[in-house]
């Protein structure tokens, strides 16, 4: 597998720039003839098929969601990173390359990151210009709050719906070119296969979630923006459609899986309440601003968290990290909750929470004010809770969130497969082993608006247009091997749903590729789930035919890959023997518990490539180097 | 002009014409009420406004005829919106519950119909004669129209006094929600009077219902009488 | 708690359908509603019956997908609040629920409970944008806009395009959501040029996917789970006139 990064020479902050100076470009008149399939509709695929569009390309969405505004972009709700120092508070361009570089452990590859600090400027012009109504000063200039894992504000806000606006802005982009028949849109469509030709990404395989048929459609570029794999662990902050089959489908055709086992564990999270819980739901990072997570100095503290004086309450992260306290980044406050649950000290009914009080917030600022900072979200808890958190401590948890591992891609956003481009969350690029918050929105929108037009237009120009259409074998094969596989999981009488696999794999993930690994138990479970995968394939029930609108065969089809998945996360965690961002192996820590990370034999991203059914995948390796950063120990102290 | 009949046709025109013609109907209706209530003044007066109404001659028609085509223009929308409705929803619920929704937004086409057909009975009973045609005959005896006595003879009928009084209860259902709507529907609105124009539409409501039922009220309670006449 | 569920069936959209009645004993009142079809739908498969379909995806309350109407109120008995955040505790053990897909001949049913939104997706493409492509734009700080101005716009914005103002409406008018995308637009300074013509070509699309006129009975605003105000109506009316009068 060749991985060659690509990444232009020269000074930092000149490569793209001279990347950009130097690219080709296609001649506005040819870019019609151009098919581009994007496959995905949130803030990456949204972003990009729009703008492509707008340069002239004829692009094919798609999405399994009945809309392109519904994909899971739209929950993210505290807000997106930009190196604008309005608040002249000392930001810039390096700085946000900086925080996101260290907050990702020394993982990442430093021209990607760079680029991204430099575009997110562009972004909330975009934004702002499209009509998003981000949150203002009253002299009406935008406003910002700060958010984990720096020390400035640069984080833009629309209320606690950020995503949700940015979403409706490139939705808004996206229409606009539906309706300039420019994107022809597909929605209730799952992609179910790549098609790779002549070595060359050149089509799709779908089907209609519908009426259940497959279809190939053919493009000149592909472009993967389908999200993260969170929902491997069943229970997650993702919605429940989000799913790994397009990415580990490209992967099966030849394009490399980057640094699986890297998943953020995001700290602030409404602890599970039983075990028929269908997902987890977030609260908003920028509750820690003013929030304050502690747990009783003692374990098995049963009164009332009201009742207990201050003295015997453990501030752990004020107490730990004091110059960053309870704004440390997310990882960091995940396994310090970890941590303390470990003793014994966690809260709630089952010991698996700790408090975020707004008690001393609520004095210093009147409720009025945090009522309107955060009245949503406080609503949002009571709903689901049915507890009053302006009398009452929050009782949160960590939970799975985010994935920053994804389909390897070189500075250009392209995998290993030519033609096949991967964005946004799918690809494995900007945030190394942790991602801060604020900077998922940022790297969805950077890929879709302002690095994959150009970066798309040298390929076009260099391969030209794709020579194979639908009716080439390799398309008919393909749809073959689809249709083969949806009539066997279609029809099957087992005893269990596929939830319940679902469920069960989540389970193990969560035990041993979890907020904290070790040998023993990733061993254990790459013995677990290949018996959970053979269990599922002879006890599964789907129901009702393929041809029709049927939900438990999706949904089966979705766990037999996360079944084949979840093991390759479990071996990337196997062989990274370090502790780095979000995976933290319990044999690399310091006396303190600190993670120890391994920059002489682990500063690289693991890439995994796939060697057919029943074969283990073979570990490949892209080196970071870096050249312009020092990687030092992540210190919040 | 295609313009002009394409955008009067949409969603918004039909609701624009609604409003409109239900804001010149309501000003008649006001303007109809405050001749009446000239009935409290006497017979001289009331039999002097009455004569002044039928002096107008062709103007009176081309105001009748105005009112026709307002009205034709106002049932004819309402026709249409209900239609409509009935076809952009053609499984109905099982179970439907209204959260908000007053019950006189939910039945203006009723009331409206209702209203629609006690007009004609009005107009039968006073314009044209055709109900109560000996009190007509008689009040048309002298040289003057005795159109007080008429009035009064009339609502001295209790049938009569109750249908007029059940017709002013749906005419107050009616623009309990059609007075605040035609704001909403041309567009005059802005959050902080939003209550202000319930509250006022309310108001006017009152007011219209409280003046017509009191007319049939007081002959019925014999507080008005035919002088000379005791019933 | 013990419930008896009158649930919706329809094949497709072709077929007819029909309320069957499907027991759902022992739920848990901290269940959330969806939670609770899961249940139900595991029980369904386990006695090899076709579990329920319906639409969901965020289970948070933001992407509107889920769009249930919950004996006779869209998105159930919780104002502001999406059948995905409704919980069983809101209900009572021997409780009869009847929930039906949002009916509107401009949504129609796909299976059970699944219905077509796409009507609302051809509106905003009628127009619902600024008309602003990528880059070249100016200085995001450029134009300050009032945060009165900004607030107003968000609340509008906020609309999740669930249609369950369509649901609930006698009329099955799109008027809060259509006006809603308007209003978002047209109060800051970005979108105002655009406003009228807007106004036009959104309401021209919504008359041709056959949703009916709004009556101003204001349910609409009562179910929006976002609490949308009706105000916005108003203003898209006020909209519409000014286009209509100053066309050319």
């Amino acid at each position: 597998m060749r991985l060659e990064s690509g990444v232009p020479s020269g000074p930092l902050a000149d490569k793209w720039d001279k990347h950009r100076a130097e690219m080709k470009l296609v001649n506005p008149a040819n870019k019609r003839r151009f098919r581009i399939i994007v496959v995905g509709s949130g803030l990456a695929g949204g972003s990009a098929a729009a703008s492509l569009a707008e340069l002239g390309y004829d692009v094919d969405c798609f999405c399994f969601q009945d809309s392109p505004r519904r994909a899971h972009s739209i929950a993210a709700q505290g807000g997106i990173n930009a190196a604008k120092n309005y608040q002249n508070d000392g930001d810039s361009i390096w700085r946000l390359f900086y925080d996101t570089i260290k907050g990702g452990d020394y993982r990442s590859r430093e021209a990607n990151v760079y680029r991204l600090a430099q575009v997110s400027v562009n972004i909330i012009d975009q934004c702002v210009a499209q009509g998003v109504p981000f949150a203002r000063e009253y002299g009406g200039l935008l406003d910002n709050r700060s958010f984990g894992g720096a020390q400035v504000s640069r984080t833009f806000y629309a209320r606690g719906q950020t995503g949700q606006q940015l979403l409706l802005g490139a939705y808004q982009a996206l229409s606009r070119q539906i309706h300039a028949k420019k994107v022809t849109m597909h929605t209730r469509t799952e992609m179910l296969d790549l098609v790779v030709s002549g070595g060359r990404a050149v089509g799709i395989i779908t089907r209609n979630l519908v009426t259940g048929e497959i279809l190939s459609w053919a493009g000149d570029a592909v472009v993967l923006a389908t999200g993260g794999y969170g929902n491997a662990f069943y229970l997650s902050t993702n919605a429940k459609g989000c799913n790994v089959t397009a990415s580990f489908r490209a992967y099966k055709r030849g394009a490399g899986f980057a640094n699986p086992c890297f998943t953020q564990i995001h700290p602030t999270c409404i602890p599970v309440s039983g075990e028929y819980q269908s997902k987890l739901t977030l609260m908003s990072e920028s509750l820690r601003n003013d929030g304050r997570v502690w747990v009783p100095t003692e374990g098995g503290d049963q009164r009332a968290p009201t009742a207990i004086p201050e003295a015997e309450r453990d501030y752990y992260l004020e107490r730990r990290y004091p110059s960053f306290g309870n704004l440390v980044p997310r990882d960091v406050a995940s396994r310090a909750a970890k941590r303390v649950c470990d003793e014994g000290r966690g809260v709630g009914k089952s010991g698996l929470g700790v408090y975020l009080d707004f008690n001393d917030a609520i004095k210093r600022m009147g409720k009025d004010v945090v009522e309107q900072k955060y009245g949503n979200l406080f609503h949002m808890y009571q709903k689901i809770t049915d507890e009053n958190p302006y009398a009452t401590p929050m009782r949160i948890f960590p939970a799975v969130h985010y994935t920053m591992g994804g389909l390897w891609v070189d500075y250009n956003l392209m995998s290993n497969v030519p033609g096949l481009h991967v964005i946004g969350e799918a690809n494995f690029s900007d945030h190394g082993a942790n991602r801060l918050g604020a900077s998922a929105l940022m790297q969805g929108l950077a890929d879709g608006y302002f690095v994959l037009p150009y970066t798309i237009g040298n390929y076009l120009a260099t391969a030209g247009p794709s020579p194979v259409k639908t009716d080439h074998d390799d398309f008919s094969r393909t749809a073959a091997e689809v249709s083969d596989r949806t009539r066997r999981l279609v029809g099957r009488k087992g005893h269990r749903t596929p939830d319940h696999f679902h469920r069960a794999l989540g389970q193990i993930l969560w035990d041993h590729c979890g907020m904290g690994r070790n040998s023993a138990g990733l061993e254990k479970a790459l013995k677990e789930i290949p018996a959970l995968r053979q269990e599922f394939w002879e006890d599964v029930c789907v129901l009702g035919g393929d041809r029709e609108y049927n939900v438990a065969l999706e949904h089966a089809g979705r766990v037999a890959d996360f079944l084949e998945f979840g093991e390759i996360m479990v071996r990337d965690a196997l062989e990274r023997r370090e502790s780095c961002g979000g995976h933290f192996r319990e044999e690399y820590r310091t006396s303190e518990g600190e993670a120890v990370r391994d920059d002489e034999g682990h500063a690289h991203a693991a890439v995994w490539e796939f060697q057919g059914a029943d074969k283990a995948p073979v570990r490949h390796r892209e080196e970071m180097s870096f050249e312009f950063v020092t990687p030092s120990t992540r210190s919040y102290k | 002009m295609n313009w002009l009949v394409r955008g009067l046709n949409s969603s918004i025109g039909t609701k624009y014409l609604m409003a409109v013609t239900g804001l010149l109907l309501l000003l008649f209706v006001i303007t109809h009420m405050v001749g009446n209530l000239q009935i409290y003044l006497g017979p001289e007066v009331f039999n002097g406004y009455a004569e002044m109404m039928q002096g107008l001659g062709t103007l009176l028609w081309a105001m009748r005829l105005g009112l026709l085509l307002i009205l034709l223009v106002h049932v004819r929308c309402a026709v249409k919106l209900t239609a409509e409705a009935k076809e952009a929803r053609p499984v109905p619920y099982a179970m439907k519950r209204s959260v908000a929704a007053s019950y006189a937004s939910r039945t203006m086409f009723m009331t409206g119909m209702i209203v629609l057909a006690f007009i004609v009975f009005h107009i039968l009973h006073f314009t044209t004669g055709t109900f109560h045609a000996d009190l007509y005959a008689e009040a048309h005896e002298g040289s003057h129209p005795d159109m007080y006595s008429m009035f009064v003879k009339s609502f001295h009928h209790a049938p009569t006094a109750i249908a007029y009084m059940t017709a002013m209860v749906l005419v107050g259902i009616h623009l309990s929600h059609g007075v605040s709507s035609l704001f909403q529907s041309m567009g005059f609105v802005r959050p902080k009077y939003r209550e202000m124009i319930r509250v006022t539409g309310l108001g006017i409501t009152g007011a219209i219902v409280a003046g017509n039922i009191s007319m049939p009220l007081m002959c019925i309670m014999n507080i008005v009488e035919v002088p000379g006449v005791s019933s | 708690m013990n419930l008896v569920l009158k649930v919706w069936r329809q094949r497709n959209a072709e077929e007819p359908g029909q309320l069957e009645t499907i027991e759902a004993p022992s739920i848990n009142p901290d269940m959330s509603f969806l939670e609770m079809l899961d249940v139900v739908n595991e029980r369904l498969v386990a006695e090899n019956k076709e579990p329920i379909a319906y639409d969901h995806d965020c289970r948070e309350g933001i992407c509107g997908a889920c769009s249930l109407v919950i004996n006779g109120v869209a998105h159930g008995p919780d104002r502001g609040t999406t059948t995905c955040q409704l919980h069983m505790r809101r209900f009572h053990s021997g409780d009869e629920i009847v929930i039906e897909p949002f009916r509107a001949r401009a949504f129609p049913v796909i299976r059970d409970l699944v219905v077509d939104r796409s009507s609302l997706d051809r509106i905003i493409q009628s127009g619902g944008y600024v008309s602003v492509s990528t880059g070249g734009t100016p200085d995001a700080n450029e134009i300050p806009i009032p945060k009165r101005a900004a607030d107003v716009a968000m609340d509008a914005a906020a609309c999740i395009g669930c249609g369950a103002c369509v649901a609930a409406c006698k009329n099955a008018s799109a008027m809060l959501f259509v006006s809603a995308k308007a209003a978002h637009l047209a109060h800051i300074p970005q979108g105002a040029p655009e406003r009228l013509e807007r106004a036009r070509s959104m309401v021209a699309r919504m008359d041709e996917e056959t949703f009916g006129a709004c009556t101003n009975t204001s349910d609409c605003e009562a179910v929006c789970p976002k609490e949308i105000s009706i105000e916005f109506i108003g203003e898209l009316n006020r909209d519409f006139r000014q286009a209509l009068l100053a066309g050319r």
